[in-house]
């Protein structure tokens, strides 16, 4: 008995208990302030997030940079529960539309090597303003009508979904 | 010291404030929904469950184009018309913020979540956010207007 209660607590309690505290604490801060804990639900985003599964946002990723084309970003709702994932195709002061499916920005079509099936969308264009980016999920083969894109407030961007 | 823990913990149990009560009230609201969507019953039934929980003259503006519903009667003709989806759907609320503009009135954001399935392998999810005017009626809260926000634009 004295054995296993050694190992639980090692030979210095004192040492283990500061350890434990420094522990707890550095997750708390990690996973409740820098790298927040989503799970992915509906399919939006299929096939790059499954619904279902867990994944990371990045508080910090764009502290001192901008989203870039590609990025997977986390969009803030009303609170600090619910996010929209989606992807940024569109930058500040670019414009955007999708014809038959293709996204075109400043009239050159967009390579998407993530999306893997493609109905043939049409929005007109669309002018982003200075404060502005044009989000889109992976999964284009689902009808426009239950997909959720369009323009997202720098404001609202929450962080990079990282893994 | 434990006394006065305990007085404090009845205290706003039995009495508390307007923020939570009203949080509380759209939470029913959001069960009921979630109920009435399995429920078999006929649809005035429903409707009338419902209509406990807006005003006579509320503004329901869903946004996208479709136009705002004026007036409870008009909403409950909605409802009431509404035939129960095949498989279930589950509203909940989420991520709500009060705000008292007088002792009888209340600003609300928040985000409500719909899950549906419908028997297929993937439930369905969608998120929308939405603005809530809250009025104090006979003691009792009641919504007066939604507007959806359009979190992308």
């Amino acid at each position: 008995m004295a054995r296993v209660g050694r190992l639980l607590v090692g030979s210095n309690p004192r040492r283990t208990f500061v350890r434990v505290v420094i522990l707890i604490a550095a997750s708390a801060i990690t996973f409740g302030w820098i790298l927040l804990p989503i799970r992915a639900e509906g399919i939006s985003m299929l096939p790059t997030y499954e619904s279902g599964t867990l994944h990371f946002v990045n508080r910090l990723s764009y502290i001192a940079a901008s989203p870039a084309r590609g990025d997977v970003i986390a969009i803030r709702l009303a609170g600090d529960r619910v996010y929209y994932v989606k992807r940024v195709v569109a930058l500040p002061g670019e414009r955007v539309q999708i014809v038959d499916g293709t996204i075109h920005v400043n009239d050159v079509p967009l390579s998407e090597p993530y999306v893997k099936n493609r109905r043939p969308w049409n929005v007109d264009e669309v002018a982003l303003t200075y404060q502005e980016y044009f989000v889109v999920g992976d999964n284009r083969g689902m009808n426009a009508a239950d997909h959720d894109f369009g323009r997202a407030q720098r404001s609202r961007i929450v962080g990079r979904v990282v893994f | 010291m434990a006394l006065v823990v305990a007085g404090f913990l009845g205290w706003k149990h039995f009495f508390p404030s307007d923020e939570p009560r009203i949080v509380r009230r759209l939470e029913q609201l959001a069960d009921e929904v979630t109920r009435s969507a399995a429920d078999p019953s006929v649809g005035l039934a429903r409707a009338a469950r419902m209509a406990a929980y807006f005003t006579t003259d509320v503004v329901i503006d869903p946004g996208g184009g479709v136009p705002a519903l004026h007036g409870r009667e008009a909403l409950m003709a909605v409802a009431g018309s509404l035939q129960p989806r095949t498989g279930s759907m589950r509203v909940a609320l989420g991520d709500a913020t009060v705000t008292l503009a007088t002792e009888d009135s209340a600003d609300v954001t928040l985000t409500v979540t719909f899950t549906r399935n419908a028997g297929t392998p993937e439930a369905s999810f969608d998120a929308r956010e939405f603005a809530v005017r809250m009025v104090r009626q006979q003691d009792a809260w009641l919504v007066a207007s939604v507007t959806s926000i359009d979190t992308l634009r």
